[in-house]
């Protein structure tokens, strides 16, 4: 293997690579040759005696003779092989836009550089080991064990149990059970009528229908789309403000993007639509076409637009004054790199960030196969011709309706101009008349001296006069704010400035706009992208063309289909996305499947979710994980009477809490599970289920929805947040505060202070898996913060209001989606009695209040609203 | 189970409060299991080798303060003063005109003769504590940016800071108080806010907490409106007899225990974190020592003076801030860093003479320093602009060998140019004398290594370092 050889090459090809126009050997045809060719007749062998390496090997031919004569297509054998899928003899060939490229340089008469040969280093061949990697293989269903278990997912987990002498564990409590799934496809505690209505089901049903219904309510809910959407929008990395620099621009229609990944869920948009929309909306639907041609956008047009939104929430370092600092596009790189990093994290779950610096270590991803896929990109983020991010927006509107608002917006000018005319006039009288009375307060002995100074060149006042000047200003002629000031204070000069600023207002206001649509989209033009070693933009190597990691490139093909050249876009994400989407793909199901069973068992099958690689873990069921993947992508029609949607996720997820794997208890039975403690102490083989503590979110939702207070408006622009003068960043405590926090603002400098505590991830490109600390300021928050407080109140008024009996009990029901014990009861009693006693001699009539507010602040603080079983 | 039970469990966490470690002292979920949701927690670690230094002070100088009036004399500027700056070191950005003499004189000062100018007039006292480095560089001339690779040790946004990586590394030894501590001005928090502090990717178990100078030290320590007597006592007894009994019926789930102890926890900070911060309990001299007895130094003075009862309570990173960037002196440069030193000067030598005369200077690493220096040529009449191509910081404590200086930049403080020494190379070297090895603190994400250095591969400022 060759992964580490020399790099020497690279700095004798990118010189001419950079500044060549046209075709050349080794801009154009070396790296087809070098990634599709030099396995046989490269540097280990020349089949055939035939060496491409360079120019003058190929004019040089092989054992049969020449293969190439330029300008000749029909004397060049050397096409002949290549047109006709003969050469190279393995699975990959050529792409048609490869095969265009070497036919064009033939006919132009092979022009370049008859030395030069490729560079080794950057550039490893993928061997058929490397291929061989489980990650890389396209899945195949396996078949299902055989097993009394009837659950395909049973089976197969039964089936790992099985040869160690365990098994699954028993079903959970109903109860158990409700609020495990309520939280795990809603965010959100079940409400008291759900509980009724579940038990009602059990007692009528069978517990199995009953568990069913709710699990089919739970996924047509609308609070699925919340909690799921914010599974999705951790791993695009999104945020509502630029980031980066202390300004932290707040991104004015980045919610747009939110709300489609929330409808998404929501519609049970199949994910491989969901996925090409996000990379590829704008040239899935030919938007340069529809703008052009059609009379308004549609409404799928603008959905698939606004679904580019991913690819927009890399940060953005940009800033005016930039155009200053020495290789400022080195810093615009910093957003196509993580643009680069969010996608392969997230669809394909796979690190690709070591091999912009060098060829990864572990795993075959070459040097180039980097900045091949940087290229699919770079035709809309061009560090070289850079666009600010604040600059780059679509407006929902075609062309015809631009023209339209044009001439529209032209006329209600041509009417301001006047008014604008007449408010600088204003102004100027009686900036004049402030000069004017201010210069008649002067003793008359210097008047004129100040009046000629003030009139005078300021290039060429004496020194006399400049003092005049200096002194006078402020007075006189003084700046802006200060004179706008005076201007204020004049009663005349308001009345009238306020008539014109009217009419103008008004005028302006009929200006016909367009919302905003924050979309990823190509830039004119041909986008180059070279090789950069180490990474350094100052050090640009040779010139690669679109592709994807040629690890992955067997199973199907990527293909950029040939484009006019006025085209506007270039069609590179929509081919990417394609193959991204085929099901032959090997990660993008595998990943896919792998994150629902992360988020429904606390651990994935691949417990490194972001990592499927070499250095991830392997799969703790990899014929689970392969069965569910093509499950997913492939549905076959075995269990369902029709083929069912392929990419149906709400389905996949339907399936998988509905096993009993699901549906076991998580507690540890010391008397049942000794043995399978023993055999495998990590529970890699689910011989239970796993305990999970709430994330930040579902923590702050339910304490919302507990205490009566969520709001449950959906969609919108975000809840702008709070700070406070200690540095607490809060939601207003209001109404719209108190919306599912998915729907609050996401500040990279300024998170929220609650959910950052709780682990909600300081967005720097995105997050693939949560941590879980614990850290002493939860406990002083949940404690002691004002908004704690507040919820604890409400809560209490909530269950005095509600159940005036049992206000206790009815807490803990709401709280632990449960009864209490006849423990609890007395607990409750004894601590509400002496709590009131104590509140009684400071707060006599808030006395009871208060001590069922104290109730309800643990209840919520404590371990058993914080975890589900 | 009564309500007459709860004593029982009172006693327990009496007794973890003992211990001193009612964190520390229970097992947490297994950590070397890589395929569980990592947990964290800070307990003391093990260095990887012996430490010189048991705890870093970092005395951050916002807006970048001008080594060419502090710390790096150049008679070449007073020589050439308004005239254009020599070809092989202009400003290849043109940003600024020509060169500016310094207002302020150099003297040597100690035994060592190391050079200070004379806008500092105490901290030169302890001249042979202190080793300058006057080969920094940088490599970005914005604020934030540099403030970025000064913390995270990369100019970009979102990484752990130092501080961070020190409690990540090592824990602490106080499980009543935080492991990382910062200390802003009660004014305003510095530019960039509480990312100068963030533990980036690493949960927020690292990151820096503030603690305030006035009012509640720390946020939510206390209610807002404060309770009853008796009644907190109350609802704690009933929370712990919630989890108690919640985790009676769970065994095995450790986590439960680390989440218990952390009320416990919090509950100790609560007495511990005031009496940290409790500057009532020191001597009017000591008071005196630090400024607090003036106006103009009172506010820092205040601060320096928490960060040495926190370090002596076995705080691992302490952090002062100022307001803003009091440092950027982009029209004023002499008035601009008059005043800085002015409310600084003092209170940094008082906390230097303090921390050696209670032994905990050799133990205790003073970082001293900006994010980047100042333009040798001028901008405006007496103004500097940001400059990252050379400037210094000072290090003393913590078993630096003080009275050098480290590296030198051009005869016009333009560019580093002997013993040039990277954001990484001053890193490296502040982990070393923790005890760690900048190459093994790595943090898994995303199936790479993350370090502080990244991929520089750094040198140890050996001199310094004895």
């Amino acid at each position: 293997m060759m992964r580490f050889a020399s790099t020497s090459l690279v700095a004798f090809l990118c010189v001419g690579a950079l500044h060549a126009q046209e075709l050349s050997f080794e801009k154009s045809v070396l790296p087809i040759f070098q990634a599709k060719c030099f396995n046989c007749h490269g540097e280990k062998r020349q089949r055939g005696g035939l060496d491409v390496r360079n120019k003058a090997a190929i004019l040089k031919g092989g054992e049969s003779g020449a293969v190439l004569k330029p300008s000749s297509l029909k004397d060049s054998i050397l096409w002949e092989k290549i047109r006709t899928d003969e050469m190279p003899e393995g699975q990959v060939k050529l792409t048609a836009a490869e095969k265009d490229v070497i036919r064009r340089w033939i006919e132009v008469g092979a022009p370049g550089d008859d030395k030069a040969i490729a560079p080794r280093g950057p550039d490893l061949t993928i061997t058929d080991d490397d291929r061989k990697f489980w990650a890389f293989q396209t899945p195949v269903r396996p078949k299902t064990p055989a097993s009394k278990l009837s659950h395909p997912i049973d089976a197969f987990v039964g089936a790992a149990l099985d040869p160690k002498g365990l098994t699954l564990s028993i079903e959970a409590a109903p109860l158990v059970l409700l609020r495990r799934v309520t939280f795990d496809l809603t965010g959100l505690p079940p409400t008291p009528a759900e509980i009724d209505a579940f038990l009602k089901d059990c007692a009528s049903a069978t517990p199995q229908a009953a568990y069913e219904k709710v699990v089919d309510r739970l996924l047509a809910s609308p609070r699925y789309g919340e909690r799921w959407g914010r599974h999705w929008l951790d791993l695009a990395g999104y945020a509502d403000s630029e980031g980066i620099l202390d300004a932290d621009y707040v991104r004015s229609a980045a919610w747009r993007y939110r709300d489609y990944v929330i409808r998404a869920f929501n519609d049970d948009k199949p994910y491989d639509k969901f996925l090409q929309e996000q990379i590829a909306g704008d040239e899935l639907v030919d938007y340069w076409s529809v703008h052009q041609n059609a009379k308004e956008l549609p409404a799928h047009v603008v959905d698939a637009l606004i679904a580019t939104g991913y690819l927009r929430c890399a940060s953005d370092t940009s800033r005016p004054d930039f155009v200053n600092i020495k290789n400022a596009p080195g810093y615009y790189f910093q957003t196509l790199d993580d643009t680069l990093k969010i996608v392969a994290s997230s669809t394909m779950g796979l690190t690709l960030q070591c091999a912009k610096c060098h060829t990864h270590k572990y795993d075959p991803i070459p040097h180039t196969d980097y900045y091949r896929m940087q290229a699919i990109f770079m035709s809309g983020y061009r560090p070289g011709q850079w666009v600010p991010q604040v600059q780059r927006k679509l407006s929902e509107s075609t062309a015809a309706q631009e023209k339209d608002a044009k001439e529209r917006t032209a006329k209600i000018d041509a009417s301001l101009a006047p008014l604008k005319k007449q408010l600088a006039e204003l102004t100027n009288e009686f900036t004049t008349k402030i000069y004017e009375d201010g210069l008649a307060k002067l003793p008359q002995e210097t008047r004129d001296a100040v009046r000629a100074a003030f009139a005078a060149d300021s290039k060429k006042r004496t020194a006399e006069q400049k003092q005049l000047v200096d002194k006078h200003q402020a007075e006189l002629k003084p700046a802006g704010p200060i004179i706008a000031k005076k201007l204020e204070a004049d009663a005349a000069y308001k009345v009238k400035q306020q008539k014109i600023a009217e009419e103008i207002k008004s005028l302006e206001n009929k200006k016909p706009t367009f919302p905003e649509i924050r979309a990823f989209y190509d830039l004119p033009g041909e986008a180059k992208t070279h090789l950069l070693k180490r990474g350094e933009y100052t050090q640009p190597g040779l010139e690669v063309t679109p592709g994807v990691l040629r690890v992955l490139a067997n199973h199907n093909a990527f293909d950029v289909p040939a484009r006019p050249k006025d085209a506007k876009s270039s069609g590179r994400r929509l081919a990417f996305a394609k193959w991204l989407t085929s099901p032959e793909h090997p990660l993008t199901a595998r990943v896919m499947v792998n994150r629902l069973w992360h988020h429904h068992f606390g651990v994935g099958l691949v417990a490194t979710p972001d990592n499927f690689g070499k250095t991830g873990t392997p799969p703790s069921h990899p014929e689970l994980l392969d069965w569910l993947a093509c499950e997913f992508c492939k549905p076959t029609a075995s269990r369902e009477r029709q083929r069912p949607e392929p990419w149906n996720v709400k389905r996949m997820q339907r399936l998988i809490v509905t096993s009993a794997a699901y549906k076991q208890i998580s507690t540890f039975q010391p008397a049942v599970h000794a043995n399978a403690k023993r055999i495998d102490p990590d529970n890699r083989l689910l011989w239970r289920q796993r305990m999970r503590r709430l994330e930040g979110e579902a923590m702050r939702d339910a304490v919302l929805a507990v205490s009566g207070t969520l709001n449950p408006q959906m969609y919108g622009p975000p809840v702008p947040m709070v700070r406070s003068g200690d540095g607490e960043v809060n939601a207003p405590n209001d109404a719209n505060g108190n919306r599912r926090s998915v729907y609050l603002q996401v500040r990279r400098s300024q998170p929220l202070t609650f959910l950052q505590l709780f682990d909600q991830p300081v967005i720097e490109t995105n997050c693939t898996r949560r941590e879980i600390s614990t850290v002493a300021s939860q406990a002083l928050t949940l404690l002691n913060s004002d908004f704690m407080t507040k919820k604890a109140d409400a809560f209490a008024e909530r269950v005095l209001k509600e159940n005036a009996k049992e206000p206790a009990s009815h807490a803990l029901r709401l709280a632990f989606a449960r009864a209490p014990t006849d423990a609890e009861s007395r607990l409750f009693a004894r601590f509400l009695e002496q709590q009131e006693q104590r509140h009684a001699k400071t707060q006599a009539a808030e006395a009871r209040r208060r001590a069922m507010a104290d109730l309800c602040h643990m209840l919520l603080s404590s371990n058993e609203f914080a975890y589900v079983d | 189970m009564g309500y007459e039970m709860l004593n029982k469990h009172l006693t327990r966490r009496e007794v973890l409060s003992t211990l001193g470690g009612g964190f520390g002292g229970l097992a947490l979920a297994s950590m070397l299991d890589a395929d569980a949701p990592r947990t964290h927690d800070l307990r003391p670690k093990q260095p990887h080798f012996a430490p010189k230094a048991r705890a870093v002070i970092q005395l951050f100088m916002h807006g970048g303060p001008s080594h060419l009036d502090l710390l790096d004399p150049k008679p070449m500027l007073d020589r050439y003063d308004g005239q254009a700056p020599p070809a092989e070191v202009a400003d290849d950005e043109r940003l600024t005109g020509n060169l500016l003499k310094s207002a302020f004189r150099f003297r040597k000062h100690g035994q060592s003769g190391l050079e200070f100018s004379e806008a500092f007039t105490h901290i030169p006292r302890h001249a042979d504590k202190i080793a300058v480095i006057r080969s920094m560089f940088t490599e970005h001339r914005n604020h934030e940016q540099a403030l970025w690779m000064m913390h995270t040790g990369m100019v970009v946004a979102g990484r752990p800071s130092i501080g961070a990586w020190a409690a990540y590394g090592l824990g602490t030894e106080n499980q009543n108080l935080p492991a990382y501590v910062v200390l802003p001005d009660p004014r305003g928090l510095p530019v960039d806010g509480i990312r100068n502090w963030s533990s980036g990717w690493m949960p927020p178990l690292y990151q820096g907490m503030q603690f305030r100078s006035e009012g509640m030290p720390v946020l939510n320590l206390q209610p807002r409106t404060p309770r009853p007597q008796g009644v907190d006592a109350n609802r704690m007894r009933l929370l712990e007899e919630l989890n108690h009994q919640h985790r009676s019926s769970r065994p095995d789930e450790l986590e439960l225990d680390a989440r218990i102890a952390n009320f416990e926890m919090a509950a100790r900070m609560q007495l511990s974190a005031g009496d940290a911060l409790d500057i009532n309990q020191e001597t009017p001299a000591t008071h005196r020592l630090y400024g607090l007895d003036n106006p103009t130094t009172r506010a820092y003075g205040t601060r320096c003076l928490m960060a040495r009862r926190l370090v002596e309570r076995g705080v691992r990173f302490v952090q002062l801030f100022m307001s803003g960037q009091p440092w950027d002196t982009h029209g004023n440069n002499t008035a601009g860093t008059k005043s800085c030193c002015d409310q600084t000067d003092l209170p940094v030598a008082g906390l230097l003479t303090d921390l050696a005369q209670r032994g905990l200077l050799d133990s205790t690493l003073i970082f001293w320093g900006g994010e980047f220096g100042r333009t040798p040529g001028a901008q405006n009449r007496d103004g500097r602009d940001h400059h990252p191509y050379g400037f210094s910081v000072w290090l003393a404590g913590g078993g630096i060998v003080g009275g050098q200086h480290h590296g030198a930049t051009d005869d016009f403080g333009y560019h580093a140019r002997v013993e040039r020494t990277s954001v990484a190379d001053l890193h490296a070297t502040m982990l070393h004398q923790l005890g760690l090895d900048y190459s093994r603190l790595a943090y898994q994400r995303h199936g790479r290594d993350e370090r502080l250095t990244d991929v520089a591969q750094p040198r140890l400022l050996r001199r310094l370092i004895g």
